[in-house]
């Protein structure tokens, strides 16, 4: 009985463990990353998922895809705004400062803005479809929504994000949209 | 406007704005990870049992045993139900268990053997007896037959083996962890 092997007590499993978390962990970190705007509540979120997967790992191998499991559950952490705060505050005391800050080149910064403006299910439709480029049938079993509700989000959000890219004769909106993001970019 | 921003437009861009952002942030250990789980693990059985306690002392009367116990095998020879049947759940855990020792899953029986005998060595442990995941799950179905909320998001792999003990005299669990909390593994009452 060894204390330090969490719930996976078989070393065989620990390895396939590990192999999944690395082979997952960056990937998931981009995803939830572009859903929540915000690297450390990301991170967070994705640790705590991930715990919570090692616990129930012997079961958690055996589904189709594990990290459909763990992207769910980090989601659903990010949704609950009383946890994020918790979490928030147990993140600063334990990383101290906030990771470095990434500089977004300017290719990009303008689509990081437009896509914090997004309401969060848009949001949440285009990272599945367009980074995790899972097909829309996929998006809406993992959603638990309609394929139409995806199709609407995507619409409104690649409308919404294209309007805010647009020319840069561009609509009023679009400027007022980038001058009240403009105040906190820290990835 | 124009739409000028093509699906794969669009995909190319999110991937590079989340590597980019992400670019200076190294992966953590997975033994960080582990750890985190280990510590919730914890955290659970502790909630768990504190909210059993809980519902016990604020529902007295919700748990009568007397059938129960009668229909179930006493742990021990030296069970005082035998005597003296008690009344309520509650008051019988509260007379029987000071405290219970979780085995971590799939403990060797030489793990449990030291558990065991350190547990026989220890002056402030009146009497103690082992119960296997069966029958702990067999018992907590029991007790919560009426109340389906807990039997149905519970599932034998949730139940622990243990090592349900009890104390002899006032302040007998404080020796008991100061005497059990050694390095090298964790018991948790």
């Amino acid at each position: 009985m060894n204390p330090d092997t969490g719930a996976i007590v078989d070393s065989r499993e620990r390895q396939e463990f590990t192999e999944f978390y690395h082979a997952s962990y960056p990937r998931l970190r981009r995803q939830l990353f572009a859903v929540t705007g915000d690297l450390a509540e990301a991170e967070d979120a994705l640790q705590e998922a991930f715990a919570r997967a090692s616990l129930r790992w012997p079961r958690l191998r055996e589904y189709d895809a594990p990290e459909a499991w763990v992207r769910r559950v980090a989601l659903n952490l990010t949704r609950m705004a009383a946890r994020r705060l918790r979490r928030h505050a147990r993140a600063l005391l334990r990383l101290g400062a906030p990771p470095p800050t990434a500089e977004l080149g300017p290719e990009v910064v303008d689509l990081y803005r437009a896509l914090r403006a997004l309401p969060r299910p848009q949001r949440e439709a285009i990272v599945l479809h367009h980074l995790a480029q899972l097909p829309v049938a996929e998006v809406a079993t993992q959603l638990r929504v309609p394929v139409g509700t995806v199709k609407a989000r995507l619409a409104r959000g690649r409308a919404a994000l294209a309007r805010a890219r647009g020319p840069r004769s561009g609509t009023g909106s679009a400027h007022e949209q980038d001058e009240r993001d403009n105040q906190e970019v820290r990835p | 406007v124009t739409n000028n921003l093509d699906d794969l437009d669009l995909g190319a861009k999110l991937e590079a704005l989340t590597s980019q952002a992400t670019a200076l942030a190294p992966v953590p250990e997975v033994a960080a990870v582990l750890r985190r789980g280990r510590r919730r693990r914890q955290r659970l059985t502790a909630t768990a049992l504190l909210s059993v306690l809980l519902v016990g002392a604020m529902a007295p009367g919700a748990y009568r045993l007397e059938q129960r116990l009668a229909s179930t095998p006493s742990p021990t020879a030296t069970h005082p139900a035998a005597e003296t049947p008690p009344n309520r759940f509650i008051g019988w855990w509260q007379d029987n268990i000071d405290a219970s020792v979780y085995l971590p899953k799939g403990v060797n029986p030489a793990g449990r053997a030291t558990v065991e005998r350190q547990l026989a060595g220890l002056p402030e442990v009146e009497r103690f007896w082992f119960e296997s995941p069966q029958q702990g799950y067999a018992r907590f179905k029991a007790e919560f037959r009426d109340v389906p909320a807990m039997t149905h998001n519970v599932t034998q792999d949730n139940i622990p083996a243990a090592f349900r003990v009890k104390l002899r005299g006032p302040g007998g669990l404080a020796r008991l962890l100061d005497d059990l909390c050694t390095p090298g593994w964790s018991p948790r009452t």
